[in-house]
């Protein structure tokens, strides 16, 4: 049974990933810290408070200065409390803080609501510690007050712990989402208003139970539960925690059980009397305890902060070799684009001298030939110059322009005017188009040949008709435009909806409808360019809808059409 | 445009100078043969001497060697360069004439396959006065040519070239 419980507890510890633990050091300090006082008192030193007691009577006679020395020494013990208590709750106050912070970074909600708890079983020691100074009116003998609303304390930092714990765990179980950081605060407020009722309960008692027996072997039974809490949490509910949601935060949490257990077993077995040795000891252990959260939030934002940092040089470093690789590719593109034209040339110019000088020698096949050649040569040229331009866009292009669509749109019809005139076709522009911030010879491009496809692409014996429309859409923070061009083409198929973007990528024979399968690439480098992208819808044999969405800002002069 | 359309394009300009001699520095062997074509076919009859690299340029255009004797080879006052060439390249060329006195006045028109931005502006930093790309298409190479004939060769005044 007991082999059992070993060997899951050591499951547990080698679930721990490297990542997500403090720093070896800081584990060996604590654990050091922790028996420290131990083997300070086996060497026989003792951390009990030593004060007089102050009798009135005694310095009836005295001056003033001598009976303040007299009062101040008589509370020694008390004032020790004090500032151990209230430097454990300063150091919760920084866990909530840190918490938070963490919270706002990192958006994880496990911290704030473990923090928020934190700070409350600190308000709890506050409250306890105000109790005990008589700042909050206590009607109960002090030798009781403090021992008891300390074990209540305990108690209770054991209990909100877990049951953060385990509502963060269940609740997440049940709405398979992160709970909200106002479900946070009312879990919260709900255990500070107890909080505050048990030590005004517990002040306003003129009777509390006794919680010290000095010649048991359990000298304070009351501290037994928070002693077995404790433990409880860290070897099970707290490793739960981290199994689900591993953070260096997590860690520490089930590491800060250790000085927790060992402060319980203080006061438990070794203290008698208030401010005695073990009592100190507990009570400096305790801040060693709530250190370790503190500790664990702050290795977890170096962390972060070094994870960032790599993070951006990595970018840095990725985006150099990037532009590096882009202007070598396109370097490369234009060498190999202008030394293939040479002997494009060559082959041109001397299929045509030999088509002119010595047309009255060849017969007509042989001229067939010679025009087939020159065919070849023209599709070659053209693709040359596609090839060229789809190179040539999405380059170095650092500033953005004001891109007026509908002047695109014009310009496009300038340059198709020849294709539009002989097909008579009626392109619309519905409404106004944005003006939109981007890149204008990429746009201009990718406009252009949306155009040109939607009047090649519709059957020889029909007027296209093509249909330009813009919509502007907002989401988070982001304006989109999605420019669509419409035609009562062909239509394509839906297998190849995605395929038809790709660079080269065509479905029809030259012969049929001639191009160089770059136009709709263009198209789609236009897209990511922007920031959006490429989409089409088409039923065959009626048209094809295709839209371009552009990821960007919408120049003022459009508030309008917002 | 067909090839009829630009040749009857190049007798429109028929009061231009036919003078004038130019100098064709290209290496490729069919690229001379298809530019003299497509200045003929332009309707250019002016002299054109041809040098096949940078170096042969510029011994021509300082009478360096054979090219002393002015009778065979005359100073030009238009030249139609290539920039990729072995040994001295067009850029080259480019640079010295245009530091020459007196044949820094030298119509210099680049004759390229090179459209790299790059290539443009350093031809013209260096003092190019027009920067054309040779088209592949018989036609458009027809119509450079008797664009260049109206506008180089009629339109613009031509500087006097002075001997080194």
């Amino acid at each position: 049974m007991f082999d059992d419980r070993v060997e899951v507890v050591m499951q547990w510890f080698l679930a721990f990933d490297a990542n997500n633990t403090l720093p070896r050091p800081l584990l060996i300090g604590m654990l050091l810290v922790c028996v420290m006082p131990t083997v300070f008192n086996l060497f026989g030193v003792d951390f009990g408070s030593t004060y007089d007691s102050f009798d009135p009577a005694h310095y009836i006679h005295s001056d003033p200065a001598t009976l303040l020395t007299a009062q101040f020494a008589s509370l020694a013990g008390a004032i020790e409390h004090t500032l151990l208590e209230w430097t454990a709750f300063c150091v919760a106050a920084f866990v909530v803080i840190l918490s938070l912070l963490h919270y706002r970074i990192s958006g994880d909600v496990t911290t704030p609501i473990i923090g928020v708890a934190f700070f409350m079983a600190g308000c709890m020691d506050a409250f306890h510690t105000l109790a005990a100074d008589n700042l909050i009116v206590a009607v109960a003998d002090q030798s009781d007050l403090v021992p008891f609303t300390w074990a209540i304390c305990r108690s209770f930092n054991a209990l909100i712990l877990i049951s953060g714990v385990i509502i963060l765990l269940v609740r997440e179980d049940v709405t398979d989402r992160k709970p909200g950081f106002s479900f946070v605060l009312a879990v919260s407020v709900f255990f500070g208003v107890v909080a505050y009722l048990i030590i005004y309960f517990a002040a306003t008692s003129p009777e509390l139970p006794q919680t010290m027996f000095a010649d048991a072997w359990i000298t304070r039974p009351y501290d037994a539960l928070p002693l077995v809490l404790f433990v409880v949490a860290g070897l099970f509910v707290y490793p739960l925690l981290y199994r689900k949601h591993p953070s260096v935060f997590a860690f520490a949490l089930v590491i800060s059980a250790v000085p927790e257990v060992i402060t319980q077993m203080h006061m438990t077995f070794g203290s008698t009397a208030l401010f005695d040795n073990h009592f100190n000891i507990a009570h400096f252990l305790k801040i060693v305890a709530y250190s370790m959260p503190l500790m664990g939030l702050m290795v977890d934002y170096v962390q972060t902060q070094r994870q960032m940092q790599a993070a951006v040089l990595e970018q840095q470093r990725a985006t150099v070799l990037l532009t590096a690789r882009n202007d070598e590719l396109q370097a490369y593109a234009h060498t190999i684009s202008h030394d293939l034209r040479s002997p494009l040339r060559a082959i041109e110019g001397f299929s045509d001298a030999l088509d002119e000088d010595y047309r009255d020698r060849l017969n007509d096949e042989a001229r067939e030939f010679l025009t087939e050649i020159r065919s070849g040569v023209s599709r070659m040229d053209l693709l040359i110059n596609d090839l060229l331009l789809f190179a040539r866009l999405g380059g170095k292009q650092a500033t953005l322009h004001d891109v007026d669509l509908n002047e695109m749109v014009e310009r496009a019809m300038k340059e198709l005017a020849t294709d539009i005139q002989e097909r008579q076709a009626e392109i619309l522009v519905i409404n106004s188009l944005p003006v939109v911030q981007g890149h204008p010879a990429t746009l201009q491009s990718a406009v252009m040949n949306l155009l040109s496809n939607a009047i090649k692409f519709t059957p020889e014996h029909q007027r296209p008709h093509i249909t330009v429309s813009a919509v502007i859409s907002r989401s988070e923070g982001e304006t989109l435009i999605d420019l669509s061009v419409s035609d009562h083409g062909i239509g394509i198929e839906k297998k190849y909806w995605d395929s038809i973007f790709d660079l080269f990528s065509r479905l029809h024979t030259d012969e049929a409808y001639p191009g160089t399968g770059v136009g709709l690439a263009i198209v789609k480098k236009a897209a990511l360019q922007h920031g959006g992208n490429v989409w089409l819808q088409s039923v065959p044999g009626q048209g094809s809808t295709f839209h371009l969405s552009l990821a960007t800002k919408v120049n003022r002069k459009n508030r309008s059409i917002l | 445009m067909s090839i009829e359309n630009a040749r009857k394009d190049a007798t429109t300009c028929n009061r231009y100078d036919d003078a004038v001699n130019i100098l064709l520095v290209e290496d490729q062997k069919s690229d001379v043969m298809l530019i003299q074509r497509a200045l003929r076919k332009g309707g250019i009859v002016n002299p054109i001497y041809v040098v096949r690299d940078g170096e042969q340029a510029l011994a021509y255009l300082m009478g360096e060697g054979k090219y002393a004797d002015r009778q065979t080879y005359p100073l030009p006052s238009m030249m139609l360069l290539d920039l990729k060439m072995p040994k001295v390249g067009g850029l080259e060329v480019l640079r010295q004439v245009k530091q020459t006195e007196g044949l820094k006045r030298i119509l210099i028109i680049v004759l390229t396959s090179s459209a790299l931005s790059a290539d443009v502006d350093k031809a013209y930093d260096l003092g190019a006065n027009s920067y054309l790309v040779k088209p592949v298409k018989t036609e458009d190479f027809i119509k450079v040519a008797s664009d260049i004939k109206c506008y180089w060769l009629m339109m613009n005044q031509k500087p006097t070239v002075v001997e080194v």
